[in-house]
């Protein structure tokens, strides 16, 4: 399925949580796995856990 | 003129006796936690927060969102799974829980146990199970403050496959709806109640949707997205909430309502859990529930499973994940075995559970043979050594620049791998997300951990060992 992270489209499986998106992200961009994550929000700002589970088409904002 | 004062005062008079008559404007209040996932170390703070809470507000009304288990061994894994959660939740006394995707990861049976142990009602309308299954759940509920008829309603949300995300193996006895259509079938509560909530777990996305489907529920308490939702967040009229996850947060929402039974104000506010002192009762509970003597015993009598190598435990975890989700092929990743925590010696279960601190889910994909080659060379340099494996062994070559070369693969029937033939493949969600492998199919969660899957593997096999598995050579 298709996610975004900071506004970028990534590919990752079905079921996938917030945390496969993130890493995904990396690997897009040549970022280290063990790269910082210090938060993670959603399209509305609210805080998410690195765990929650997330949609087609969902929008992940981070700070590293 | 005196007349006139007299007819005066007598009207102010029966205005004031009429309206003391009338209740005057009442408040409710709404403790919801979601997604504790067995938690219950942080359990004696949450109940130090609802001695609290029940101190100012004794009508107060607590709902979990569902997910209450999966996520901590000493639950899961209890004997009777999930009994630690369901005597604390009964403890710090619930009044109704909705069923989450991961409520369903014991199975049905262990889930109707469940149920039945607790003091409070589970809720949920899009679900319904068979007879033989005994299940006493209710699609809705309807509870009475101060003279108000609270109605609450239970959804749980569906995937792709028309069930909630566990692994199908559990789905057995148990039939879905999807809420949307469900929801409108209960919407006449609205009428023989003063509130209508739903409590969802279906995720923030999901329930902002829902608000907008259905203004008729003056809230929505989430879960699922383990989303920390702003304090008083309403969409289209209606207050969504949700409390992040693992008992790190309680919302508290108030509701008040006019003399006539509307509801004039809402408000919520999320309280953080971490500042709290225990609570010494709970806490003596969780104390008692964490000296599990079950967690030290060696799993299936495995007095030799692994030597000291690396390969061993690799190949182990990899044919757990083969059997455990049914897939022809498994791969385990070099840098994903941490056998030097696990050394010589039998295996404990508690061993077992630091074997992946991550909780890493195992994703199925569709491979062909080539995708496979191309997924062991990435693999191969990106995490600095090879993938163990089942149902497969394979050879190799390393290049100069420490690129994997000329490998060949044979499958367990003895057969070379087929380049153009499909093979269902499982890895962890690590190595799905981070190894840049070219795959047509996106692939898709099998809802399963490796270490649900190893735990089950071990069992099943009390006299496994591992001492020479030798899959994985380097030329």
């Amino acid at each position: 399925m298709l996610v975004f992270v900071n506004d970028i489209p990534v590919k990752t499986y079905y079921g996938a949580k917030v945390k496969s998106a993130i890493m995904a992200y990396f690997r897009d961009h040549d970022l280290s796995p063990k790269t910082e994550i210090k938060e993670v929000r959603d399209a509305y700002g609210n805080l998410i856990a690195l765990d929650g589970s997330i949609r087609s088409n969902s929008k992940i904002y981070i700070k590293i | 003129m005196r007349k006139t004062y007299s007819f005066l005062f007598l009207g102010l008079a029966l205005l004031f006796a009429f309206s003391s008559c009338q209740p005057k404007e009442r408040k409710l209040y709404v403790a919801t936690i979601n997604d504790m996932h067995a938690n219950i170390d942080n359990f004696p703070k949450l109940a130090t927060v609802l001695d609290s809470l029940r101190a100012v507000h004794p009508d107060l009304l607590l709902f979990s969102a569902g997910d209450n288990r999966s996520g901590n061994p000493i639950n899961d894994r209890n004997p009777e799974p999930g009994r630690p959660m369901v005597e604390l939740m009964n403890a710090v006394h619930f009044d109704m829980s909705i069923f989450g995707n991961h409520e369903w990861d014991a199975g049905a049976c262990a889930l109707r146990d469940v149920v039945k142990r607790a003091d409070f009602p589970f809720v949920c309308a899009n679900v319904s199970f068979d007879d033989t299954l005994n299940m006493d759940v209710k699609p809705y509920m309807v509870f009475e403050r101060q003279g108000l008829k609270i109605g609450v309603l239970g959804v749980i949300q569906l995937g792709l496959t028309g069930i909630p995300d566990f692994h199908p193996k559990n789905a057995p006895g148990s039939h879905f709806r999807p809420a949307v259509e469900v929801i409108p079938e209960y919407l006449s509560l609205k009428d023989q109640c003063d509130a209508l909530f739903l409590v969802s777990h279906y995720g923030f996305e999901d329930d902002v949707e829902l608000a907008n489907q259905f203004p008729q529920f003056d809230a929505i308490f989430g879960g699922h997205s383990h989303t920390l939702v702003n304090d008083n967040t309403i969409v289209n009229g209606v207050l969504i909430t949700q409390a992040l996850n693992r008992v790190k947060y309680l919302t508290l929402s108030t509701f008040t309502f006019d003399r006539k039974g509307r509801i004039i104000a809402k408000e919520s506010h999320n309280i953080p859990l971490a500042a709290e002192q225990p609570q010494a009762k709970i806490k003596a509970m969780v104390d008692d529930f964490n000296h599990n003597e079950v967690f030290m015993k060696v799993v299936g009598d495995n007095a030799a499973v692994v030597e000291d190598c690396r390969q061993c435990l690799g190949c182990l975890m990899a044919d757990a994940a083969m059997e455990g989700t049914g897939a022809q092929m498994a791969f385990q990743n070099y840098g994903g075995v941490r056998f030097d925590t696990l050394g010589v010696r039998p295996i404990t279960l508690k061993d077992v559970c630091s074997l992946d601190p991550f909780d890493n889910e195992l994703v199925r994909f569709d491979m062909t043979g080539q995708e496979i080659l191309d997924f062991l060379a990435v693999s191969f340099f990106t995490d600095h050594g090879p993938n163990f494996c089942a149902g497969c062994s394979y050879s190799f070559t390393v290049d100069e620049e420490g690129q994997m070369k000329d490998c060949q693969v044979m499958l367990s029937n003895g057969k070379p791998l087929n380049l153009k033939e499909h093979y269902q493949v499982v890895m962890n969600s690590y190595m799905s997300s981070s190894f840049d492998f070219p795959h047509e199919d996106p692939g898709a969660s099998t809802f399963r951990t490796s270490n649900e899957v190893l735990v089950e593997y071990l069992a099943a096999h009390p006299q496994i060992n591992y001492a020479n598995t030798m899959r994985v050579i380097e030329k």
